[in-house]
């Protein structure tokens, strides 16, 4: 690009951008998105360092519902960075988070008689099944599919029928008898999670952070480069050479039908809780989670330990957008698309930098 | 006793919505940029036509305004994966959120507000004749635009210079930069042209064909768009067909209320297009059939200038 007679042009880094300066280089440009998205409210005739005061404020007042709203965020962040690094891209985490509410609500009014104890693991577990099954046609699209965007554009897909077949029961088999309305009757109490006394944080955040805490701990923490397990180096070459990895003897089918497993299961155990631990009854509509997940397991740098204070920032973006009035619910997901393509330049600027030059 | 007549229809009145934005994206695809991001420019163009409709009670400046939005969109896609040369999946899919965000913000006035929308536009001569007059040509203009442009994208893609320019920058952009192509110049202008396409099936979304704004109208259909382009194996023409073919699916739904409760029946745009892409991807995934059906082979490979 020419400005008078300067000439700006990129010029590759001798060493790239890593470590502590990368994690500050990442918030660095997360802030220049903040900018950007007050841009567009001051367009909209919003005040935005108004707006963003009264967020925080609203979060500081609130912490115990940021945390609640942080346990989906983070299993849906995590559950989508671990096919991501494997450069396979299930969109649809939305989809999957359905499936999972649905499951958890059909569970508890299939066996309401059942003790909490052993309820409640059944509900995480056949949610798990039905959300991982539910991911696997994004599996054999990306292994099959025959063009680029197979498994986007399934995945996506794939979120509307689950989306339909929640309206449907909600409306039909399911609609609460005593006051006709489209949602479900109440759960069961024994179907009910447990919550920390005096908040609305519910038990699964400990499932959540430990499923968390092991995924770091076995795929992504490098021993001399490697991790610990096996799937996790299949993980990486899959992502950075899928060739070099077929040629090696690896099974790239293996590999992202893990992955999609995990994704899958990952984000309907958010479902369970949400349905199960916050709003204790299935509506007709889905808070949109699924689509904030892509952001979150994006702005963490797909990485277990960054997703853990994304999926914080987005929670408090969420609750912080009870502050907002004349803004309606989807800013949220103009944060994240923002975010996410000032996360893509922030990559870029890891080894890249803009130079000048004087051109005669 | 179902209307033929209104039943062939607003399957022409469901198809443009596909076309448009489809004859876009092919462009954008034949020169090797995946723009994931159409649902989010339509949806936002879709919002921000009929809120400046509205305002202005001038409907081309609507249209012309979601067009103009569907551009400005595509660059942002177009300058992270061609300047910044960064995935053009992940950049699509935050462009779709971010329109997505956009649209709820652009369009919160406008919310169930009417306007007077497109008006039929009546062709002397074709409008008159029996049933194919009634079906294709008693609809908004842009219907007609539709027509007009698949032919011509056709043509400038296969039978002219600038086409073969195109089809070449997609298929090996080294080779043509080294023949003196400018091809980021090329890829940014198609992926532009594929941006103010799906603007104006947005545009057409929202002021000629359901009339109203709702925050996600679109139900996910721009993601048909994106399986729709391969179906139609990157030609304008298999376009045509497809759109035609999908909007049958869309709206079918209408026409099997009775036998079928209706969420089943929304699902069934969807469920067929995942089911049609199965077995065109059988058909693709075969080496020899992709090469005979010309797919760009660098298709969502960024491309560095060494």
């Amino acid at each position: 690009m020419r400005i008078l007679n300067h000439r700006l042009f990129f010029q590759k880094r001798i060493e790239p951008i890593t470590g502590i300066n990368a994690i500050l280089f990442r918030i660095a440009f997360l802030l220049f998105g903040l900018v950007v998205a007050g841009l567009i409210f001051l367009l909209n005739g919003v005040n935005p360092i108004i707006t963003y005061i009264d967020m925080i404020r609203v979060n500081l007042l609130l912490i115990p519902n940021t945390i609640a709203r942080f346990i989906p965020l983070l299993a849906i962040g995590l559950g989508l960075a671990i096919p991501f690094k494997a450069r396979v891209d299930n969109i649809g985490a939305e989809g999957q988070y359905i499936i999972g509410m649905l499951t958890a609500t059909g569970t508890a009014f299939l066996f309401p008689d059942l003790p909490g104890i052993i309820l409640i693991p059944l509900m995480f577990v056949n949610a798990f099944i039905l959300g991982a099954i539910w991911a696997i046609p994004v599996v054999l699209f990306r292994a099959k599919g025959g063009f680029q965007g197979a498994d986007v554009v399934v995945s996506f897909l794939l979120v509307f029928p689950a989306l339909y077949l929640m309206e449907w029961l909600v409306s039909d088999l399911w609609r609460d008898p005593e006051t006709g309305f489209t949602y479900s009757s109440l759960l069961p109490e024994n179907a009910q999670l447990p919550k920390i006394p005096g908040t609305p944080i519910y038990i699964s955040i400990f499932l959540i952070l430990a499923i968390t805490l092991l995924v770091y701990y076995f795929l992504f923490r490098n021993i001399d480069g490697i991790p610990k397990l096996k799937l996790g180096y299949e993980i990486n070459v899959m992502g950075k050479n899928p060739l070099a990895g077929r040629i090696a003897g690896m099974s790239f089918f293996r590999v992202i039908l893990i992955t999609m497993i995990f994704s899958g299961g990952m984000a309907a155990i958010a479902g369970v809780g949400e349905v199960a631990g916050n709003a204790l009854r299935l509506g007709v509509k889905s808070q949109g989670y699924g689509y904030t997940g892509i952001a979150v397991a994006y702005l963490g740098g797909l990485n277990p330990l960054g997703i853990i204070v994304s999926a914080l920032f987005f929670a408090a973006l969420k609750v912080g957008g009870l502050a907002l009035t004349g803004i309606p619910a989807t800013v949220l997901q103009l944060f994240s698309g923002i975010i996410i393509f000032f996360v893509l330049l922030s990559e870029f600027f890891f080894r890249f930098t803009i130079k000048m030059r004087r051109e005669s | 006793m179902v209307d033929y007549i209104l039943m062939f229809s607003s399957i022409v009145a469901a198809a443009t919505f596909f076309l448009l934005p489809t004859l876009g994206e092919i462009y954008a695809e034949r020169s090797g940029i995946l723009n994931l991001g159409i649902e989010g420019m339509i949806i936002a163009s879709a919002a921000f036509s009929y809120a400046i409709a509205y305002s202005t009670q001038n409907l081309w400046i609507g249209v012309l305004s979601g067009m103009l939005l569907g551009g400005v969109l595509s660059g942002i896609h177009a300058i992270i994966s061609i300047t910044f040369t960064r995935t053009q999946v992940v950049s699509g899919i935050g462009l779709t959120i971010l329109g997505t965000g956009l649209s709820g913000i652009l369009g919160r006035g406008v919310i169930g507000k009417a306007i007077d929308t497109l008006e039929n536009v009546h062709i002397p001569f074709l409008s008159d004749i029996p049933f194919i007059g009634e079906i294709f040509f008693d609809h908004p203009i842009l219907v007609y635009f539709s027509y007009i442009m698949v032919p011509i994208c056709w043509f400038i893609l296969y039978k002219t210079r600038i086409g073969i320019l195109i089809r070449s920058v997609g298929e090996n952009p080294e080779a043509a930069y080294n023949q003196g192509v400018n091809v980021n110049l090329l890829r940014f202008a198609c992926v532009i042209f594929g941006g103010m396409m799906s603007g104006l099936g947005g545009a057409y979304l929202s002021l000629g064909y359901l009339n109203f704004w709702s925050e996600g109208m679109t139900q996910g259909r721009g993601w048909i768009v994106i399986a729709l382009v391969v179906v139609a194996l990157w030609n304008p023409l298999g376009a045509f067909l497809g759109s035609y073919i999908f909007g049958t699916f869309d709206v079918m739904k209408y026409y099997f209320q009775q036998f079928l409760p209706t969420p089943v029946l929304k699902m069934a745009p969807h469920v067929s297009t995942i089911l049609f892409l199965a077995i065109w991807g059988i058909i693709l995934s075969r080496q020899k059939v992709k090469s005979i059906v010309g797919a760009p082979t660098s298709l969502a490979v960024p491309f560095e200038k060494s």
